[in-house]
Order: structure tokens, then sequence, then C-alpha cells
């Protein structure tokens, strides 16, 4: 078992800068969730930090060893890959086996092994089978089976479980987590969905155009985001966004019947900012400001109601549990000053 | 009339074309030839009378076809096998971001799509013992010259060489299609196994490429026993039969010994060879794979 940390990492494809510099400190045995949207260098990251992608610049340490120029075999790393990676050719037995067959382990001890791993992942039954043979889950769990044989400081997750359907996605992840508290070992995942990140991981390293925005643990994120991006990103549904003006006695919205409200900010009257709150948080009170809602999503336990502000955004509130309310009617809000966020129009940096 | 015996008709009559053309140029000869195997005189062009099985029972006496069988299977076997194992080798490198890829397929290419006697004349002209470009370069650089075409343990083994030379291009061409639909991702979990570059081709290469290297093998091995035009315009069979191909030993016996009976029945005994080396081919290298 190990930490991972990064130092000054740069990766650049030609002119393309994916990761332009960036350090991180992952500890040992954290489950450590790169989150962010397409394209914003989170798999990139990982790939590096396998040895698949070369570094430009910089210095990757695993435990207290630099990496950096090493063979992927020889990082210590095992990774689970999106769409599995599985050798069609080889049984789930062989698949498992192969990093130790090539370290020319005795092959009493690739069967012990082996057979340990398909114990904790429940393939007994499916080790002289081929991939095409298995379900999706079965397949992942394989792939995960081979990281597992290996025995590796670090373990690396390629959105693993995008593949799957919503129900074994969740299943999974809860296997994933028991997984992580039987071996305690330093987990790495990468994910653009964020119930994964929250769900899973100590910590979350938001990431956007290749720069981490935030580093901390999901709650830490949830609640104190440092940016719009970050409150944005984490939480669903997603936060809402409301552009209002700061006056001296608070900050006036052009929505929401332009309601004034006193948030204990430091005004600097006409300036213009985006107030965040999440759905769960707004309160619906007869004193509230009238807002007619657009529609409304039934889910059993939770009912959502959406409204289309006058800034064109869409606006989203939790109407707390099973409620009578459809699309067409008007319910009333209150923004409590106490949980809702400030951010600067220009920046997108939280005002506190 | 139902949907369903609608829709069978309208499909059998889009086949029909094809099975026309089957029948009348595939089907239709073999049942000739398989009814004049078994007839002595002239059958096809004239008078003829059943003989039972004394054409196929001939054959185990015919030194000449005894032999054409040796040289077949020798020619057949080293020019699948070459072809297969420099054409892997060459995709394998050609598959890769090599700057002059494209270039040096165009010229892998080129004998596949000339014509086969412009090709044998031009190699008989290149290998010719006193004129041939091929034994002046030996002389150039000090080495005597060969009789490429007329030693008898040479010759074979020049027209595999040109067979190999003439098939490589295609075999190149399929082999590269074939290691470019392997995914990138079996070679990087591998990588990160702890797999080289050898490991990474014994054992992620080769294996899967089993379905193309059947394919190639059997195609290739199926046209190399076949093969009449190289003998015939390059050596004539000989020195000593040497390389009389026994799908030349068949056209002479037919057409110059107007033997119809006896070359019917060394044909369906070839059908039935190829029909055998095919199924053991695929015994030996057909693995399922199926990617997930």
């Amino acid at each position: 078992m190990a930490g991972v940390t990064l130092n000054a990492v740069r990766k650049d494809y030609g002119t393309f800068l994916a990761i332009p510099e960036l350090d991180l400190e992952i500890e040992d045995g954290e489950f450590c969730v790169f989150v962010g949207p397409s394209g914003c260098g989170k798999s990139t990251l990982l790939r590096t930090i396998a040895g698949l992608e070369d570094l430009t610049d910089g210095q990757i340490l695993i435990g207290d060893q630099d990496v950096s120029d090493r063979h992927p075999g020889e990082r210590g790393v095992a990774m689970v890959f999106q769409n599995y990676a599985l050798y069609p050719h080889m049984n789930v037995r062989q698949n498992m086996g192969y990093a130790l067959r090539l370290a020319r382990e005795p092959k009493s001890t690739i069967s012990q092994k082996v057979e340990r791993a398909a114990d904790i992942l429940g393939l007994r039954d499916h080790l002289d089978r081929k991939p095409a043979e298995l379900s999706g889950g079965q397949r992942q769990r394989v792939a995960i089976g081979r990281a597992i044989v290996r025995n590796p400081k670090v373990f690396l997750f390629d959105e693993p479980l995008s593949n799957l359907d919503a129900e074994l996605r969740t299943r999974m992840r809860l296997e994933l987590s028991e997984l992580h508290q039987t071996l305690s070992t330093t987990m790495i995942y990468v994910t653009h969905d964020q119930v994964e990140a929250m769900t899973l991981a100590d910590k979350i390293v938001v990431l956007r155009a290749g720069r981490i925005e935030q580093v901390g643990s999901p709650l830490e994120l949830y609640d104190n985001p440092v940016n719009k991006f970050v409150a944005g990103f984490l939480g669903s549904p997603s936060m809402n966004f409301l552009p209002a003006t700061m006056t001296a006695n608070g900050l006036q919205f052009a929505d929401l019947d332009g309601a004034c409200v006193d948030f204990g900010t430091e005004p600097t009257p006409g300036k213009v900012v985006m107030v965040g709150i999440r759905p769960e948080h707004l309160e619906i009170s007869e004193d509230g400001a009238p807002l007619p809602l657009r529609s409304v999503e039934q889910l059993g336990g939770v009912t959502y109601g959406y409204a289309i502000l006058q800034s064109g955004e869409e606006f989203c509130v939790d109407l707390k549990g099973r409620r009578d309310i459809r699309a067409g009617d008007t319910i009333r809000l209150l923004i409590p000053p106490s949980r809702a966020l400030v951010f600067d129009a220009d920046t997108e940096l939280r005002i506190r | 009339m139902t949907y369903r015996q609608r829709r069978a008709l309208t499909a059998y009559a889009f086949l029909l074309p094809a099975i026309v053309y089957f029948i009348v140029f595939f089907f239709w000869p073999i049942a000739i030839e398989l009814w004049a195997s078994f007839r002595s005189g002239q059958p096809l062009i004239g008078k003829s009378e059943f003989a039972g099985m004394k054409n196929y029972l001939y054959i185990f006496q015919d030194k000449l076809a005894i032999k054409a069988i040796s040289a077949t299977m020798i020619y057949a076997l080293g020019s699948t096998v070459f072809t297969l194992l420099l054409a892997l080798g060459l995709a394998s490198i050609l598959a890769g971001p090599l700057k002059a890829r494209n270039t040096i397929r165009a010229i892998l290419f080129f004998p596949y799509i000339v014509s086969f006697v412009i090709s044998a004349l031009m190699w008989k002209s290149i290998l010719d013992p006193y004129t041939g470009l091929l034994n002046a370069a030996l002389l150039k650089v000090g080495l005597p010259p060969q009789y490429w075409l007329t030693d008898p343990d040479a010759a074979i083994w020049v027209l595999v060489a040109v067979s190999v030379w003439k098939d490589i291009g295609y075999a190149v061409l399929i082999y590269i299609a074939a290691i470019q639909g392997i995914p990138s991702h079996l070679y990087q979990a591998a990588e990160l196994d702890g797999a080289r570059r050898h490991h990474l081709f014994r054992d992620i290469t080769l294996p899967l490429l089993m379905p193309t290297t059947l394919f190639l093998a059997v195609v290739i091995m199926i046209a190399s026993m076949q093969e009449m035009a190289l003998p015939y315009l390059m050596t004539g069979g000989g020195p000593a039969n040497a390389t009389r191909l026994y799908s030349l030993h068949v056209y002479e016996t037919a057409f110059q010994g107007l033997n119809i009976g006896y070359a019917s029945a060394l044909s369906f005994v070839m059908f039935l060879l190829i029909l055998l080396i095919t199924w053991v081919q695929f015994k030996l290298l057909n693995r399922d794979i199926r990617h997930v």
C-alpha cells in the first residue's frame, strides 16, 4: 500500500495542453475520486499515473518511489477500464492470472491467488468461462479481480461503471465501497457521475480543463464549494443559480418578483452576483415570492418542481415529500440566507 | 398467399440469379465431372462407357500423379507458411506509426494486381540462367550463377518464392486490417499486467489474429493447390517433373492426352483433398473469439 503524490505534473499533446500543471497528494489507503465534465483531463491524469501516457513534465511518486519513467507494469498499479479490457481469448482464470504468469509465479500460487480473488468477487463458478459468456456485471468483477490478484499498491478505476445499467451500477458501487473497506488499498477513481463521486470518495478532486478546481471530502465540497463550477457540479439535482444585484439592503433578485434578501455579505452596491441555492434548501412559505411551476416530477419519496426564470435559467425546487402540486401551479418560495451561497458573476469565485 | 409465404417468395426471387449462376457454372460442371470420372473412353467429347472405380484406382499406379501430389503439397504448404509468416511480420510493422507505411503497402500490394501471366514471364526472364538480371547481379558481387528454374531441387522453391511475392500484398492488407481492429485497451491492460512488446505480440496480437490466419491459410492453401499458370508458364512442369503441379498434370492429361475420364477422377481427388485440408485447418486454427 502507498499514497500517490503528483508534483507539477504536466501533460500536453503537441500544442494541446491537457494538464497545465498539477499538484496533488493522495493519502495511503484513501479512496480518491477525480470528477469533472467530459474533456476535463481526469482520464488523462489517471492514465498518466498508470504510465499509459507519457508525462510531459513533473513527477509521480507512488509511496516514496518516483515512478515517472517506469513501465506501467512496474509501477505497482492495477487498472480497471471502462470497457473492462478483458482478453477475449482467455477464460476468467487466465484473465485474472495473466499478470502473475508474466511475473513467473508458480502455478500453484497463481491458482491460489486467482481463486481467492474469485471468492471475494463471487466468481468461483465462472472461472472457466470466456468473457463473452459473462454478463456486464460479471465482466466488471473479472476486471476488478484481475486487478486484485496483482496485489497492487494503488488501484486505478477509469469510469468502471458507466457501461452498466442503473440497477447494476448501484450494486457495483456498493461492492466497490465494500472492497475498499476490505482491502484498504489506495484507490483512484475517475467518473463524471457526481453521485458515484459523492458516495464512494474519501476525497474528491474536481477538475476542469486539466486544473484542479477544489479538493476535499464530499460533504465539504457540497457545503462549501469555492466557486460556481464546483457548486453546480456536485449535487443532484444541481444547485440553482439566480442573478442578483447588491444593494445597501441586501441582494435584489432580477427574478422572483424582485425579492430582496439580506445575506449578510459586505455589499458593494450595484455589483452583479450569482446566488446559488440547492433545491432542498428552498423553503415553501406563504411569505415567499411566487414561482409558477412548469413541470413537476413525482418520484415517490421526493417531489421536484421545475420553473424557468425570467433570465432563462432552469430552477428546481425540492417540494419535500409527496405534494399535491401540479404543473402550472404557483408556489411561494423563500431563500434562507444561511443556505444560499454568493458567487462573483465575473470570476465565479465564492464571496463569503 | 400469407405474408410469410410472400416474403419467402420475394427472398427466393432475389436469390434466383445467384442460384442459377451457381447451378450452371459450379454444381452442374462438378456433377458432369463426377459422372465423367466413372467412365472410360471419351466422356464429354465422344463415346464412353462405365468404368467403375478404374480411373480412381489407376491414380495409385500413376507415378506422375503421385509426384504431382507431392510437388503440389510442397508448393502449397511452402506458399502458405511463408506468405503468412512474412505477411504477419510486415503487417505488424506497417500497422504501426511508420512514416512511409502507405507507400510500402502500395508497393507490396502491386504484385497482387499484376496479371499472373505478366508476373510469371517477368520472373522467368529475371531468373534466366544466362540473360537474367538475378544471375547478372550475383556475378557482379562475385557469386556463381544459379540455375534457378533448371535445378530440380531449386525450381519448386523458386515457384514458392514467386507465389509468396505475388500473394503477400493481399495477406499483409488483411492482417493490417485485423491488427488495427484489435482494441488498444487490450494492449494497455496487458502492459499494466507487466507485458513487454514480445508478450503483447505473443499473448494478444497472435491469438486474436487466429481467425484472420485461418481465413488466409484456407484461401492461400486452396489457391496454391489449384495453381497451374505459374509452372505452365515458367517451367512447363520441369525439370524432371519437379514442378509438375497437380493442376498442370490434370490439364495435360485432359487436353493433351485427351484422357477425360481419368483427368476427371484426378480433379475429383483434388477436390476431396482440398476439402480434407481445409477441415484440418479449421480444426487446428479455429478459435472462438468474441470481443466484448
